[in-house]
């Protein structure tokens, strides 16, 4: 079977194997006859739907009744487990969850911070966001400017716990 | 080939009686069955569930494609043996698929003693394996075991078919070119360490899966470095140090993913072809079977009835329909692949012999596989057909059978008795799969005629010495002969002892059959032959 | 001064680029669309009559360049220029720029753009004309007390920009503690957009309406309204939904809002579109907030009910003709709603998303029109804004415009970003909404009535199913003969 998960919860797993006319989702099968253009009817328990569903690398974006989910197929031989978390980077090194911009940054290098204080806050797509502090220490590095651009997952901020030799 | 025509009454009180009878041992099979799949006490269930593991159906219904069939081996291996709990001998084995191929499963039962291996145990681990050789059947080993059970060891190791012969074929396999993939679960320790090292790939589940030749306690005691089960052979270190296991899983799903994966890679086997068509149901309806089938083995029946019922179409060509009535011989299709069969209704006589050992030649020679219904009590004694040479004729029969190379299957549907059993390739005759009916016998002869003749035996030596046996004394002699030999003939006792692949509700004789000549075609038949016939 | 308009510079891309199109080509008003490498697929690009090439890193500052979008439209021997909405629509610079050219700016002159375009300026341009405004502090009266006479206006405050608009360079603070960051960051974001840190402070009405009035004016001093809008569904400042008429409004209210738009509009001798925006509070009163010296996002709403054509209106009143129709003669007939499909993830904290459209398809149905700025393969990135698409309903009266919303925001399909349809489909079946009980305040209040129910077990399933269905790498397993007959048989 291949693994598929869904974005939002990568943390269960479900294995799918497709047969003719049918699909079987974690055991239980799934009656799919394709309609149209990306249109799939599934009938399952009695119920039927029309889906829509369209891949595009290892992503899968299914639309149920103008709900859209977005799945992902999973390689079980890969050894590490893909985990993302916004801003998470382990240690003390803030994340950008998208890209943007600095709008403005709220505290200096060598600054002495709290887990969840402001560091900084950023900007994208008219939607603003405060990064906060993952731990206690001091702002190692803070390697953006105020209106400069960013990637998603380019470091923010970086602070190191106090007991640190970096 | 035409469809027989039946003569059964299905209002008559005979059928009923039959009807009623066969459903009573069909219902306490699927009880039995039932309980030694899944009645586990609540305390080893719980211990799985903290541990992080799975049962073993829950590991199957992840590993085999759903909605595919799986014909078991063995269910009700040790059911009367040890402490009568130790169900199926704490191993899961058969037949299932995975992307759409077959494969064979050896798996251990952790929630039976821990998986520990007891002599049956041993015994159903090499059936296994002799089948995947036989079959040329890819192998997925799922290890989770405690060990040899230790108070038992010398019934499980040191015998030429016990514990080592489990590493020998899997040497085998890998010589034939087999694939076997082992997924260590739990602990492969001492001898156990080998499956996964002598698997083509192996998988390790972080955190109880653990392969070493000495675990903890051993290695404590032999030089006493003290060292955690998952530093000493742990997923960790076998998938990045020593590279005894090539994938690590996180968990047990995880592994089953990989095993998946890694048998999507192999390459298919490529088949031997056989006359096939597509399948037909049978025209009659096999639930008919229980009316058919006295449970009462002493009680006829014609196997025609019972060939009607379990092969396409209910079609078939009879052979010599005339000659050696006792023997039926024809050709008919079971899901769709012709096949020879053989079955009796009645004693072997010298014509029914010749005319078993001819069609077994034709079928043979033309690459027919055998299908042999037993309801066997043996061949005909007595001076005349002495005389007529019914050793010789049966020797024939015997000596024929064992030469076939095509693939033979047998189902026990009555009795097996004597030298029956051999010409009508009994386990010894290296057929691919023996199955029982819930009624059959299987014994060297009836138990009455036991009774008898060692009552007689002992009633005419205490004779010489002037002893003269009272009735009740006479019964004194017999009753322990009839009760053992009841016990030891019955179809259960047989299975206990993994004498046959398992015990078949009769509905499902079409499926097995159907499943283990499709999956006899992984491996390539070798020329026919035989050897010399005493004429 | 009357001038015929025969080609037409639309001076935006996406959505608007396309409807404003769209009218000029019924108008038999050639048309040219700018175009930039990184945005070559916005549906305006292929119906344009031309396409010029603009240049600018990043993408968006080719349209916020002034010459460049002026040089374009007269090489291209353009007699007019359409600036949207956004972009430079409401830079008097621009507008100036325009004329300078010789071209016609299809909006107000630049001096009301400058009027109207500074908050300030416009706050006091209202008092003046007697229409009520919320207190305030200007930080320019006194910068060095600003912060204290901010804090004296009273919480909660809005801090805003004074050169800002759209939502942007606005902040809230609702006590002291909250004031100084909330400064902080108001200044350096409105730096950042508008060039301009000038701050003031306006006390922030709880539970506000936000209710504007669509005006018109003509060279001849004729103001009129088109109606009032409710655009109170907002998050973060930007309305999400609006509709027309505004749900649960007194009429004579209505009227009186109104009658102050077209006074204030009159008073500033208004030419061509305009918005007047207000804030209504629960206890009945207004107060204006700022007027909008352009076409605005939700102008569908107001065609829908009047049947009128506002970009049609606009281009007219370019030409230098009179407003062609009395405001008696305006008339407003059942209910409108729009709803902006944006690519973010609403559940996630209305978190923009990025991708490509690998999947469009447009709703339909009566009462239905749906503004589209995508096509298939459009890719969507933090580039630009993330208005995809407005998704318009009109019908005889509210419930049934809810009901045809409901049902298109359902068929509303973008696959490969992720939108906010299903969000505002479940705003849409809120028994709030559905009474008209909305004010600005309505997404934060059922923050928790908005989130998603998951799904049940058998829509994941079908789910599952359909997303292994079109994974072309997820190939058929043939199940061979006799095991595929045979199911999930056990002995």
């Amino acid at each position: 079977m291949t693994i598929l998960q869904f974005s939002d919860s990568p943390d269960a797993k479900h294995q799918v194997q497709v047969r003719a006319q049918a699909v079987f989702v974690d055991g239980v099968c799934v009656e799919v006859r394709k309609h149209a253009q990306a249109g799939f009817i599934c009938t399952q328990n009695g119920r039927t739907e029309r889906l829509l569903a369209v891949s595009h690398g290892d992503t899968i974006y299914v639309q149920l009744r103008g709900r859209s989910v977005r799945l992902q197929r999973v390689d079980p031989t890969r050894a590490a487990r893909a985990g993302t978390s916004a801003g998470g980077g382990g240690g003390g090194a803030s994340l950008a969850p998208m890209p943007g911009v600095v709008v403005a940054l709220l505290v200096a290098a060598g600054q002495q911070v709290k887990k969840g204080d402001a560091l900084l806050v950023i900007e994208s797509m008219k939607m603003q966001m405060t990064i906060s502090s993952e731990l206690d220490g001091s702002v190692k590095e803070l390697p953006l400017a105020v209106g400069q651009t960013f990637q998603r997952s380019d470091i923010l901020a970086l602070v190191i716990t106090n007991g640190d030799a970096l | 080939m035409s469809r027989i025509v039946s003569k059964i009454d299905t209002s008559s009180p005979s059928y009923k009686k039959n009807y009623d009878a066969m459903t009573e041992k069909v219902q306490a099979l699927k009880d039995k069955v039932h309980k030694a799949r899944f009645e586990r006490p609540e305390r080893d269930i719980e211990r799985l569930r903290r541990q992080k593991k799975l049962t073993v159906r829950e590991r199957l219904d992840l590993l085999l494609d759903p909605g595919t069939p799986f014909l078991e081996i063995g269910t009700l291996v040790a059911n009367k043996a040890y402490t009568g709990d130790v169900h199926g001998a704490g191993q899961v084995s058969g037949i299932g698929i995975i992307h759409g191929r077959e494969v064979i499963i050896h798996a251990d039962d952790p929630s039976i003693k821990g998986g520990a291996w007891y002599p049956l145990s041993v015994k159903k681990i090499v059936r296994t394996l002799d089948i995947a050789i036989e079959n040329h059947l890819p192998v997925i080993h799922l290890c989770d075991s405690a060990g040899g059970f230790l108070p038992l060891q010398s019934e499980l190791f040191p015998d030429r078919h016990a514990a080592g012969r489990i590493f020998r074929n899997q040497c085998t396999l890998s010589k034939m070119g087999i694939p076997q993939i082992a997924v260590v679960l739990g602990h492969c320790t001492a001898g156990g360490a080998y499956i996964p090292a002598l698997s083509d790939y192996s998988v390790i589940v972080r955190g109880n899966g653990g392969v070493f030749l000495g675990g903890p306690p051993l290695v404590k005691a032999a030089t006493g470095e003290i060292v955690s089960a998952e530093d000493l052979g742990g997923a960790a270190m076998h998938t990045t140090v020593s590279g005894t296991c090539d994938y690590a899983a996180d968990d047990e799903p995880h592994a089953m993913a990989i095993a998946r994966d890694i048998f999507y890679n192999t390459s298919p086997i490529a088949k031997q072809t056989i006359d096939r068509v597509q399948a037909q149901a049978p025209f009659y309806d096999p639930k008919e079977l229980y009316g058919i089938v006295p449970t009462d083995w002493k009680t006829g029946f014609d196997m025609r009835e019972v060939i009607a019922r379990v092969v396409d179409a209910s079609n078939f060509h009879e052979y010599q329909p005339d000659y050696g009535t006792t023997m039926i011989c024809g050709y008919a299709r079971i899901w769709g692949c012709k096949v020879g069969i053989l079955a009796n209704n009645g004693v072997l006589f010298n014509d029914s012999s010749l005319k078993a050992a001819h069609f077994m030649r034709l079928c043979d020679r033309d690459r027919t596989p055998l299908v042999f219904l037993q309801n066997i009590t043996g061949y005909m004694v007595g001076r005349e057909y002495e005389e007529r040479g019914i050793t010789k004729d049966g020797a024939k029969m015997i000596m024929t059978q064992v030469g076939c190379t095509v693939p033979k299957f047998t189902v026990i549907v009555g009795g097996s008795f004597g030298a029956g059993n051999y010409g009508m390739c009994g386990r010894a005759f290296d057929g691919r799969f023996l199955w029982m009916w819930p009624q059959s016998q299987i014994a060297v002869m009836g138990a009455e005629q036991a009774a008898n003749t060692l009552a007689d035996v002992k009633i005419r030596q205490l004779e010489r010495n002037g002893h003269q046996l009272s009735a009740q004394e006479i019964a004194a002699i017999r009753e322990p002969v009839l009760a053992s030999f009841e016990a030891e003939s019955d179809a259960y006792y047989s299975t206990s002892q993994m004498w046959d692949d398992g015990i078949l509700d009769p509905i499902d004789t079409r499926n097995a059959l159907g499943m283990a000549i499709v999956s006899s075609l992984n491996a390539p038949f070798s020329e026919p032959g035989y050897g010399v016939l005493r004429l | 001064m009357k001038k015929t308009i025969k080609k037409l510079f639309i001076a935006n891309r996406a959505e608007i680029a396309l409807r404003i199109l769209r009218t000029a080509r019924r108008l038999g008003i050639t048309t040219v669309v700018p175009m930039h490498a990184q945005d070559q697929n916005g549906p305006a690009l292929s119906q344009a009559d031309e396409i010029v090439e603009v240049f600018g890193t990043p993408a968006v500052a080719a349209w916020l360049n002034i010459e460049a979008m002026v040089a374009a439209a007269v090489k291209t021997g353009c007699d007019a220029v359409h600036p949207g909405y956004g972009f430079l629509s409401e830079n008097a610079a621009f507008a100036k720029a325009v004329e300078e050219a010789g071209l016609i700016f299809v909006g107000p002159s630049a001096k009301v753009i400058e009027l109207m375009g500074d908050k300030i300026s416009a706050r006091h341009f209202a008092v003046t004309q007697g229409v009520p405004v919320t207190p305030s502090a200007d930080e320019a009266d006194n910068p060095a007390t600003f912060e204290k006479r901010a804090l004296e206006t009273g919480f909660p405050l809005l801090i805003k920009g004074a050169a800002g608009g759209g939502g942007k360079g606005m902040q809230i603070a609702r006590n002291e503690q909250e004031l100084s960051q909330a400064i902080q960051v108001a200044r350096a974001e409105s730096l950042r957009y508008f060039g301009d840190g000038r701050l003031f402070a306006e006390r922030f009405v709880v539970q506000p309406r936000h209710i504007e009035v669509q005006v018109f004016g003509d060279s001849n001093g004729k103001v009129i309204h088109l109606g009032e809008r409710e655009c109170s569904i907002q998050r973060r400042f930007q309305k999400l939904i609006e509709e027309s008429p505004a749900p649960k409004l007194p009429g004579d209210l209505r009227e009186r809002i109104c009658a102050a738009a077209v006074k204030l509009a009159s008073a500033a001798k208004y030419e061509n579109a305009g918005t007047v925006e207000f804030i209504v509070s629960p206890e009945g009163e207004f107060f204006f907030l700022e007027m909008n010296t352009r076409l605005q996002v939700e102008h569908p709403v107001t065609e829908m009910v009047t049947g009128l054509d506002l970009v049609e209106l606009q281009i007219t009143i370019a030409e230098g003709k009179d407003l062609p129709l009395e405001q008696h003669q305006v008339q407003f007939s059942g209910h409108s709603i729009e709803c902006r499909i944006l690519a973010e993830d609403a559940d996630a904290g209305f978190v923009p998303d990025t991708g490509k459209v690998l999947l469009l398809s447009e709703p339909s149905g009566p009462g239905v029109r749906f503004d589209c700025g995508v096509t298939q393969g459009s890719p969507i990135s933090a580039d630009f804004d993330s208005l995809l698409a407005k998704l318009v309903v009109h019908g005889a009266d509210r419930a049934v415009a809810i009901s045809r919303m409901r049902s298109a925001l359902a068929q509303t399909t973008m696959l490969g970003v992720t939108i906010n349809n299903d969000f505002l489909s479940r705003v849409l079946h809120h028994t709030a909404f559905a009474s008209g009980d909305t004010d600005t305040g309505f997404l934060e209040r059922y923050k928790a009535d908005l989130t998603p129910e998951a799904l049940t077990l058998v829509e994941q399933q079908m789910v599952l199913a359909a997303a292994a269905s079109a994974a072309p790498d997820i190939s058929m397993t043939l199940i061979p003969e006799p095991y595929a007959s045979m199911g999930a048989w056990r002995n």
